[in-house]
């Protein structure tokens, strides 16, 4: 080939290369920019999460049946029993009291009502289904259901178990129906009592675990009026709670104070209890107490009473000693809560903490006491009460070296049933197989286990506060809103917790004093008491107590043992309870298996709901907020959780607690911990005038040799022939050129205010790219004889210039 | 809106660092000595603040902060619990509190763990302009990111009501581009008005306050715990002569009527229901009263050797890791990798490629020697 072919060849390989560059740096700079830019988010099962929501309109979602199983005692001939046809009619009758008495609606609430008639030769069952649940338990099993006792033929036995006390009878049941106690499966004995007086029957009570009781007149029989509603009575607030949506509160006993608060309990399911002893002023130098006892004996002498008691004003630091009362009292009470809620537990001592409001001095009750109104300043917010400070999640329950939840390890649950009578452990410690038994006994316990992620998840805190007043304001009362003094001298607050007051007076001239066993163990029935409250599981109980005030119709002061009805509640306008009711409290617990399954009933509805209503809420912060990322990870936990929510579907369908509540806790905690996750707003607003800003001067350095190059190859192309094998070349670098002139349009369009600069600036930095664009051009010069021109022209030349030897020697050489 | 309001909290923000903006962090700090005068506990305050202006060389009244020259109050007081401090003070995190987005091990003080009954007070006090705020000198909050997290919050029934109140030039322009439920914005000034600083101190040689907080402080120091005076009232008492700048507000709950109806201590205190009564009856007892068993169940505690304590039962610590399940896993969502887990599967790799050059060496050194050995072909 000659030389004139091949120059313009050459030169056309050289443009065309270059224009490969372009082109690549293009892409790769549009690459880098859209991976800068860009948000990543992964596929949302917004489609799924929408058919859950619908899913979760139903009123019976997520809702845990209960089936109560009825056992009548027909002794034989002489006793007013029910006939064979007569027994699924008492069936629906007891099941529609039920829910009569409970508020509940029968398509809302799947409860069954089955009846054991136990009669001499014959054991026949019925069951009762409420309508709305028909479909949804049709499928389901008796499984082991409870048949005959032998109580209708055996008369010894029937007599001896009639002679029990009610807690006896509790243990007889318990060991009757040892294969089935479990939750939302419980058992009501209807039986004659020929002993007991017409006046006192019928008379029922709730046990300890899963079972009640009621005793009729035996001439009236299990089908009277009277039976019925008051079996009803004892079943709707024990068994049947929670068991429709929103349904706490019953209407005999009144409205609910508690009702309406959410749960305390954190997403995964946690609750901390932060026990305080709070030591108002532990020191006997109190500058004040001269003065209020100066005004308090004044008060008291213009009374015509005796004024506070100057040994009570003996001040010492009380302390405590909480690991023993960890393990007698709160141990057991996170067992029996283990299925709905993981418990845990920390303990402070703290020292000056005055009350924020002060007492007054009351001649009448012999103490200072602090008006309702004055109650919710009581705490001063300067307490140090926060468990954060004294290191959650460890504390000093065990002495401060121990986690502590150890005590969960401890030897109090030895081989201890919930509710049952203490009994020493049989297997020694350090024997063989005593660890093996343990371990196997702590598996077998159903339990709450934190889910993957529930690190991320903060616990929920409620305050549980012994408060030693000041000396000087000793004995301390807190006052309810009827000016009576509180039934414990306690108060709680929604959310926050309890306190009580402890006005124990310390031994003279001790500086320092533990809290006698007495009011420790008064601290732990109320602490359990309000933590019921605060739970949600108030109603239930306030509705069994209340109920014999009610049916009395005397005052409550006036009947003996029995609580008094609370002031300020409604007094009930329809019909009056019959009988009276007792319920027994859980000895070593407080709180009663058949309390817990209502709260597991409550918690997994809500869990659920909260699942699909905190997906339903990404999902629309997805459409609406465009900076939301959604990274695989948080993609796959939402898949998890939505999983996890249809599995507390289905498992709360089939009335299978302990996995319900298992799955239920999990959707809410990855639900949460999807919304949470902090990679999701990782990325910030930027606004079209920050993006200029930004890209400005990342771009317009490229864009101007590129834009130069362009106009300069369209500036020859006009000026000169294309060579017809050039043109192909010339054709494709005018194309990259539109392509590299497409790319920074952006920059160009946005650039438009600044466009006097950078159309001021442009003549130097065209003329610094010519340099630098154009060695190869110079270099070409300076081959054909004039390298002293061309390097002057290449070093110091001007952009113009430059350009134009360039141009120019491109046309020299075409001649060529 | 949930129909209970059961507690409050309160987030507390001084965007600005450096002494010369001393009275951006007193307008802060002045904020929370109200809040918890009237109520809040700290465990419920989220405070940042991105400068220690009571320990600060210039200040020649160390350890202690005023927003009047008198020196009257002391607004550092004797217990202030700063959860966010220094460069921790970021758009990015005041966010994050405002959604409830944050790492694992951000402890729970610096959280803000409200309900859909809570009520937030959320103040803002710093340098700023049209739509935007700096913070710390170094970024920028703009009023989208703003309306967006509130919206966040709202959409995730963070708050039951939200009190926003904005202490900055063009104050009015940051809060414009709210669009979420239930919330009541204050801006001390409108678009293209300064917020003006107050009371210069001769001792400090700087200003103490800005006019607008002056006049809220000023309001508030007459307000008890138990006061029923409403957010109405508290307008009545700004005026422009005194604050130099217009106030506005916006209330984005048509449904909750005017300023005259909201409490201040609906948001600057500390609402509790109180409740006395005991669901107790004459059964109520534990353990029958035996007060042998403590002693008893503690003698068993202390006889337990660590080896005979079930170890599945002991609380997971945070640095720890169950191997367990699946289910106990405690594996954080986004989990990085560490230096250790990099180090451990580099020298993985590098054994195996170790392994694989012996072999690979092997074979090579066995098949050169082969061929040396093997016959040559014919």
């Amino acid at each position: 080939m000659s030389p004139e072919a091949q120059a313009p060849s050459g030169r056309s390989r050289r443009r065309l290369w270059g224009v490969i560059y372009i082109i690549a740096y293009v892409t790769l700079a549009v690459a880098f920019w859209y991976r800068t830019v860009r948000v990543p988010r992964v596929p949302f099962p917004q489609d799924d999460i929408t058919a859950l929501e619908v899913e979760l309109t139903d009123p019976l979602a997520a809702a845990l049946p209960a089936t109560v199983t009825v056992y009548v005692v027909c002794p034989g001939p002489g006793y007013n029993c029910l006939e064979y046809k007569d027994v699924s009619p008492f069936a629906q009758a007891l099941g529609e009291a039920v829910l009569r008495e409970g508020g509940l609606q029968g398509d809302q609430a799947p409860l069954v009502v089955r009846v054991v008639h136990d009669a001499p030769g014959a054991c026949s069952t019925s069951s009762w289904v409420a309508p709305g649940a028909k479909q949804r338990l049709a499928g389901a099993s008796a499984g082991d259901a409870l048949g005959c006792l032998d109580l209708s033929t055996s008369q010894e036995l029937r007599r001896s178990v009639l002679s029990l006390g009610e807690r006896e009878f509790d243990d007889w049941v318990a060991k009757e129906l040892a294969g089935q106690d479990r939750p939302g499966n419980y058992f009501l004995f209807l039986m004659p009592d020929p002993w007991m007086t017409v006046k006192a029957l019928p008379h029922g009570f709730v046990g300890r675990r899963r079972a009640a009781a009621a005793r009729y007149v035996p001439a009236r029989g299990p089908a009277h009026e009277t039976v019925v509603r008051l079996a009803a009575l004892l079943v709707a607030p024990a068994f049947a709670s929670y068991l429709g949506r929103d349904q706490g509160q019953f209407p005999d006993s009144g409205p609910d104070p508690d009702a309406g608060l959410p749960l305390p309990l954190s997403p995964a399911a946690q609750l901390h209890l932060s026990f305080s002893l709070c030591n108002a002023h532990p020191s006997p130098h109190d500058p004040l107490r001269a003065a209020s006892a100066a005004a308090a004996a004044a008060a008291a002498s213009a009374e015509g009473a005796d004024g506070p008691d100057e040994g009570a004003a003996r001040s010492a630091a009380l302390t405590w000693a909480f690991p023993s009362f960890e393990t007698q009292f709160l141990q057991p009470l996170k067992e029996v809560l283990a299925p709905a809620v993981r418990l845990t537990v920390s303990s402070q001592v703290l020292y000056f903490t005055p009350p924020r409001v002060n007492a007054t001095w009351d001649p009448a009750r012999r103490a200072h006491v602090v008006p309702h109104h004055q109650l919710p300043f009581l705490v001063d917010p300067d307490w140090p009460l926060d468990p954060g400070r004294t290191g959650l999640p460890n504390s000093a329950a065990g002495g401060g070296t121990t986690p502590y939840d150890l005590a969960a390890a401890v030897a109090g649950s030895r081989h201890i049933g919930v509710g049952e009578v203490l009994a020493p452990p049989t297997a020694a410690v350090g024997s063989a197989g005593h660890a093996a038994a343990e371990r196997a006994a702590a598996a077998a316990r159903p339990r709450l286990m934190p889910p993957r992620g529930a690190e991320a998840l903060p616990p929920a805190v409620l305050n549980m506060v012994l408060l030693a007043p000041p000396p000087r304001l000793r004995p301390l009362l807190l006052l309810g809103p009827d000016g009576e003094p509180a039934a414990a001298n306690s108060m709680r607050m929604p959310g926050w917790g309890m306190l009580q007051v402890l006005n124990q007076v310390p031994p003279e001239g001790a500086i320092l004093a533990a809290v006698e066993q007495e009011p420790m163990q008064a601290f732990a029935a109320e602490a359990v008491s309000q933590l019921r409250s605060l739970l949600g599981l108030g109603a239930a109980r306030r509705a069994l107590l209340t109920h014999n005030p009610r049916h009395n119709a005397t005052p409550a002061a006036n009947v003996g043992g029995f609580p008094v009805v609370p002031r300020g509640h409604r007094p009930y306008a329809g019909p009056p309870p019959v009988g009276t009711l007792s319920v027994l409290t859980a000895l070593r617990t407080g709180l009663a298996p058949w309390e817990v399954d209502a709260l597991v009933r409550r918690r997994v509805r809500e869990d659920v709901a909260a699942a699909g209503s905190t997906l339903a809420a990404l999902g629309r912060l997805l459409e609406k907020v465009p900076t939301l990322a959604l990274p695989p990870a948080v993609g796959a936990v939402v898949g998890d959780a939505l999983g996890s929510a249809r599995r507390a579907l289905r498992l709360a369908a089939k009335g299978r607690y302990e996995e319900a509540s298992r799955a239920a806790q999990e959707a809410r905690a990855w639900a949460e911990a999807a919304f949470g996750d902090p990679s999701l707003s990782a990325r910030l607003n930027v606004p079209d005038t920050h993006l200029v800003g930004v890209y400005l001067p990342f771009c317009l350095p490229a864009a101007v040799p590129l834009l130069q190059a362009l106009f300069a190859e369209l500036f020859r192309r006009r000026r000169s022939k294309p060579q017809p094998e050039a043109a192909a070349v010339a054709g494709t670098a005018a194309a990259a050129a539109v392509a590299a002139a497409a790319a920074v349009a952006t920059v160009a369009a946005a650039a438009k205010q600044a466009a006097p600069t950078v159309e001021g600036s442009t003549p130097k930095k065209a003329g610094a790219v010519a340099e630098g664009s154009t060695p190869k051009k110079a270099g070409a010069g300076a081959e054909a004889g004039t390298p002293k021109k061309a390097q002057t022209e290449a070093e110091g030349g001007t952009p113009k210039k430059g350009h134009k030897h360039g141009h120019k020697g491109g046309k020299h050489g075409g001649r060529k | 809106m949930s129909p209970r309001h059961t507690n409050n909290w309160a987030i507390l923000v001084s965007t600005s660092r450096y002494w010369l903006n001393y009275r951006h962090i007193i307008n802060t700090f002045s904020m929370y000595h109200v809040v918890k005068r009237l109520g809040i506990p700290d465990s419920n305050i989220i405070l940042m603040i991105p400068d220690d202006m009571a320990c600060n060389p210039r200040n020649t009244l160390p350890a202690q902060l005023f927003n009047n020259e008198s020196h009257a109050l002391d607004v550092y007081g004797r217990d202030v619990e700063v959860d966010y401090r220094g460069y921790e003070v970021t758009a990015a995190n005041f966010l994050s509190v405002l959604t409830g987005r944050h790492p694992p091990g951000v402890p729970r003080s610096k959280r803000m763990l409200s309900d859909p009954s809570s009520n937030v007070l959320v103040y803002l006090s710093g340098h700023g302009g049209d739509e935007f705020m700096k913070f710390n000198d170094v970024e920028e909050l703009l009023a989208q990111d703003l309306a967006d997290g509130l919206a966040q919050a709202a959409e995730k029934r963070r708050y039951r009501e939200l009190l926003l109140i904005v202490e900055t030039c063009q104050a009015a322009t940051l809060v414009q581009r709210v669009d979420a439920p239930n919330v009541i914005t204050l801006a001390c000034s409108q678009k293209g008005e300064q917020s003006l600083s107050y009371k210069s101190d001769p001792e400090l040689g700087i200003s103490l306050i800005d006019r607008f907080t002056y006049q809220t402080l000023a309001f508030f120091e007459s307000i008890g715990i138990d006061s029923n005076a409403t957010l109405q009232d508290l307008f009545n008492t700004y005026s422009y002569d005194l604050m130099l700048s217009h106030y506005s507000y916006r209330m984005t709950n048509a449904s909750r009527g005017g300023p005259n109806v909201v409490k201040l201590t609906d948001f600057f205190g500390s609402v509790s229901e109180t409740r006395t009564d005991s669901i107790r009856s004459n059964q109520d007892s534990l353990l029958h009263g035996d007060t042998n068993m403590a002693r008893y169940l503690a003698g068993y505690l202390k006889q337990d050797a660590d080896w005979d304590i079930d170890s599945s039962l002991l609380q997971v610590q945070p640095s720890a890791r169950v191997h367990s399940t699946s289910l106990a896993g405690l594996v954080p969502i986004a989990q990085q990798r560490t230096w250790g887990s990099l180090t451990v599967q580099g020298s993985g790799v590098a054994v195996l490629l170790g392994m694989l050059c012996l072999v690979t060496g092997r074979a090579l050194f066995r098949s050169a020697g082969g061929n040396a050995r093997a016959p040559a072909p014919s």
